[in-house]
């Protein structure tokens, strides 16, 4: 065979086996064999490029508002239509899942309870970017760190290091120092971009007395662990595995209204950008604790979105980003924040509750602090690393009502040997009507063991009289004794519904991770009530036409001889469609 | 080449962006690469890798279920490549015009790497080679991307590696 023929021969198999003739001849052809090295290492170096940049927020954020859509799973009416509208397809099920995909989202529930009680603390470094919060400072950019050690030391140092216009705009800075009863912040004030950079002003709080753990000015717990915005999620999508920032991650994508509680921890201070409901987030949860170390939000698409931007002078195509919070340098022993500065008080008094309880906190759990609440309520509370529980307690209720809060849809729940309580619509407490003694329950564990705490309070819980409003609450199987063609929700990231039958009307209370709780009620009619909000939109749904208020962020239509509104002070247009649509 | 679940592309073409970020990011990669050896340019590959997906955004609808996504996605990324080619051929005409320093042409002494070996040969051939050695497609899948019969591409990929192995050979000569 000659050299000619062999080298044609090299190079046709590439890197494939070469047929014993050519091998033969390369045993004794140095000059051929070195021709074949050269031909069969090309794939090789051909090959050998570095990693390829992730481009996925340049592509979404270069992608046209415009593109012509397949038919629209509803409409506005013609006449009332406001911008196109875009059909929305729940992503549950369908990202084909890897097996390391698949094995974090069934043990995340799980994972969920024991990361927070794990968190020994957390110091990391933190950047931020922001976009399109105004037209003339199309970007900001954020660098800073957080310090949080449990169970209620927390720190946000946040520098503003975008570059402005011109010094009359205000840097938004931020400086949050939480410490045990106290709570102090430093930034910008709230104020619409049409006013800028006039109105910037820097506000600084501070407040002392605080109860543990309150609904006002909370902690932002959710920044180091999100148990909220993932309380009802039994199986999340998760769209990635991989390394981020430096640590093993997971990619989970849900809604702004459900990541609300997380981002919202972490702009709860200063002059930030705003969010629509239908805006969607990624976020990339660290595989052991959970921590999100990074946070991606993105323009979602809804009917009325365009309309709520041009409002806020938002120039947002979908899938444009909005805001991205990374975190780096994790350090998971955390150091002790520096104690706020004084100021204000909220008259809660560390020290012994007014009355004893014989309460038995959850295992692993201790006690934290105890006192007495500016509206007399004695306050126990216990942690376990991020975890917590609460007890606030009182002797002196005659308000004819279930002390606490719970809203009036609440569902009866067994506590043990302990009589009886009473679930709230959010699924986030436990009221307890007692001997002389009203007590509610909550915190970050979930609603289950937050009924099994409950009936480890040394209270008897009993039923409440017919003269509460709360005692309307109904089971299911009553509600649908009352209104045989009853609506439920199948959807998913809820819980079960409290229900609240009065004569034929019924109303259920959906509670849901995040923001992701609605109200459905049922009442007999034959026409929606005449609207009232200049913005009422009306939409094709479930063979009729709905209207969309967006003042009460309620979605109202009739159906089989009954009014049907479907109510959420979270969710936008496009997502209560969705819900109404899988009603059943 | 793993082609995605086709009820993911649906999502897509129906206008769901999570679904749609999620082929952005199976594919990016790969597209990236076959971009970055077509062009020899990897800036300009991450220019056409997003000029890519949103031809590929605004055409989904058109897209037909029972097609292969993958063979429709690297043609898309093969065509805005070819564009990218044309546009850089006549922009650097026109600077030879005008009087400007190009190196697009390298002079004969200078030294082949394998960057500038592959720079060299016809795009054809260097489609060809690109699509079997770096993205990893089988002659049938290439032939598809590049709509020409399959002993076409046999034909190119053969040339592309004599021709590289040939300018491969000049350069270790040069340097001994």
């Amino acid at each position: 065979m000659s050299h000619e023929e062999v080298r044609r021969l090299i190079v046709e198999f590439g890197s494939e086996a070469l047929p014993e003739a050519v091998t033969g001849h390369l045993a004794e052809c140095s000059e051929c064999s070195q021709y074949a090295a050269r031909i069969r290492s090309l794939g090789a170096r051909l090959a050998d490029l570095p990693s390829p940049p992730d481009l996925t927020t340049r592509i979404l954020a270069g992608l046209p508002s415009n593109r012509p859509l397949r038919p629209l799973r509803f409409r506005l009416v013609a006449g009332l239509a406001m911008g196109a509208v875009m059909g929305v397809v729940l992503m549950s099920g369908l990202v084909p899942q890897a097996p390391e995909r698949t094995a974090f989202a069934a043990e995340f529930p799980a994972k969920l309870l024991s990361a927070q009680t794990e968190l020994g603390g957390l110091t990391a470094s933190v950047e931020i970017l922001e976009f399109g919060w105004h037209p003339e400072v199309e970007r900001r950019h954020y660098t800073g760190t957080i310090g949080y050690f449990p169970p209620e030391s927390f720190q946000i140092r946040l520098d503003d290091q975008t570059e402005y216009p011109s010094d009359r705009w205000l840097p938004n800075d931020v400086e949050v120092e939480i410490g045990p009863g106290l709570w102090s912040a430093v930034g910008v004030v709230g104020c619409p971009g049409e006013l800028q950079p006039e109105c910037g002003l820097i506000r600084t709080e501070g407040i002392t007395g605080r109860e543990p753990f309150p609904a006002d000015r909370p902690i932002p717990l959710e920044i180091v662990l999100p148990f909220d915005s993932f309380a009802f999620t039994t199986r999340p999508s998760v769209l990635s595995v991989e390394r981020r920032n430096g640590v093993p991650a997971a990619a989970v994508s849900l809604s702004y209204a459900q990541a609300a509680p997380l981002v919202e921890g972490w702009l709860r201070v200063g002059n930030w950008r705003r969010f629509h409901p239908s805006d969607s987030v990624v976020v990339w949860l660290e595989l052991d604790r959970l921590v999100p170390v990074e946070i991606s939000i993105a323009a979602g698409v809804d009917p009325l979105r365009d309309v709520w931007a041009t409002r806020l002078g938002y120039d947002d195509e979908p899938g444009r980003p909005l805001l991205q919070i990374s975190l780096t340098d994790l350090d998971f022993s955390g150091v002790q924040p520096s104690r706020p500065s004084v100021g204000s008080a909220a008259g809660f008094l560390d020290g012994p509750p007014s009355f004893d309880l014989q309460i038995l906190p959850p295992a692993g759990f201790e006690v934290h602090r105890t006192g007495v609440a500016e509206d007399g309520a004695s306050v126990w509370s216990y942690t376990d690393g991020r975890a917590w529980v609460k007890v606030r307690a009182t002797d002196q209720w005659s308000a004819g009502r279930l002390f606490g809060g719970l809203g009036e849809v609440v569902t009866p729940v067994l506590l043990g040997t302990a009589g009886i309580g009473y679930l709230g619509g959010d699924g986030r407490q436990v009221g307890i009507h007692g001997e002389g003694v009203e007590a509610v329950v909550e915190g970050s564990v979930g609603w289950e063991r937050l009924v099994e705490f409950a009936g480890a309070l040394g209270v008897e819980g009993r039923e409440i009289p017919n003269s509460y409003p709360e005692a309307a609450a109904a089971s299911m199987e009553a509600a649908q004794a009352a209104v045989p063609t009853l609506l439920v929700s199948p959807a998913a990231e809820v819980g079960s519904p409290s229900v609240r039958v009065m004569g034929d009307t019924v109303a259920q209370v959906y509670p849901g991770s995040g923001g992701l709780s609605f109200v459905l009620v049922q009442v007999p009619g034959e026409s929606v009530p005449p609207p009232f909000d200049p913005d009422t939109v009306a939409v094709s749904l479930r063979d009729t036409v709905a209207r969309f208020t967006p003042s009460l962020g309620e979605l109202a239509w009739v159906e089989k001889g009954a009014v049907v509104s479907l109510r959420s002070g979270r969710l936008g247009l496009a997502q209560l469609v969705e819900l109404a649509m899988g009603l059943r | 080449m793993n082609e995605p679940d086709q009820e993911l592309v649906r999502a897509a073409a129906a206008g769901n962006l999570r679904a749609f970020e999620e082929l952005v990011r199976a594919y990016q990669g790969p597209v990236w690469r076959f971009l970055c050896r077509l062009l020899h340019d990897a800036a300009l590959a991450e220019d056409i890798t997003q000029e890519t997906f949103v031809r590929v955004y605004k055409r989904l609808d058109g897209f037909r279920s029972g097609s292969r996504f993958t063979t429709w996605l690297f043609q898309v990324a093969r065509n805005a490549g070819i564009d990218a080619i044309r546009a850089r051929s006549r922009r650097e005409r026109l600077l030879v015009r005008y009087g400007s320093d190009t190196s697009a042409n390298p002079p004969p002494d200078e030294r082949l790497d394998l960057e500038t070996a592959l720079a060299t040969i016809s795009p054809f051939l260097r489609e060809a080679i690109v699509l079997i050695e770096v993205v990893g497609m089988s002659y049938e899948e290439a032939a598809a991307v590049s709509r020409v019969p399959v002993g076409t591409v046999k034909s190119r990929v053969f040339h592309a590696r004599r021709r590289l192995a040939d300018l491969l050979e000049d350069k270790s000569e040069d340097e001994s």
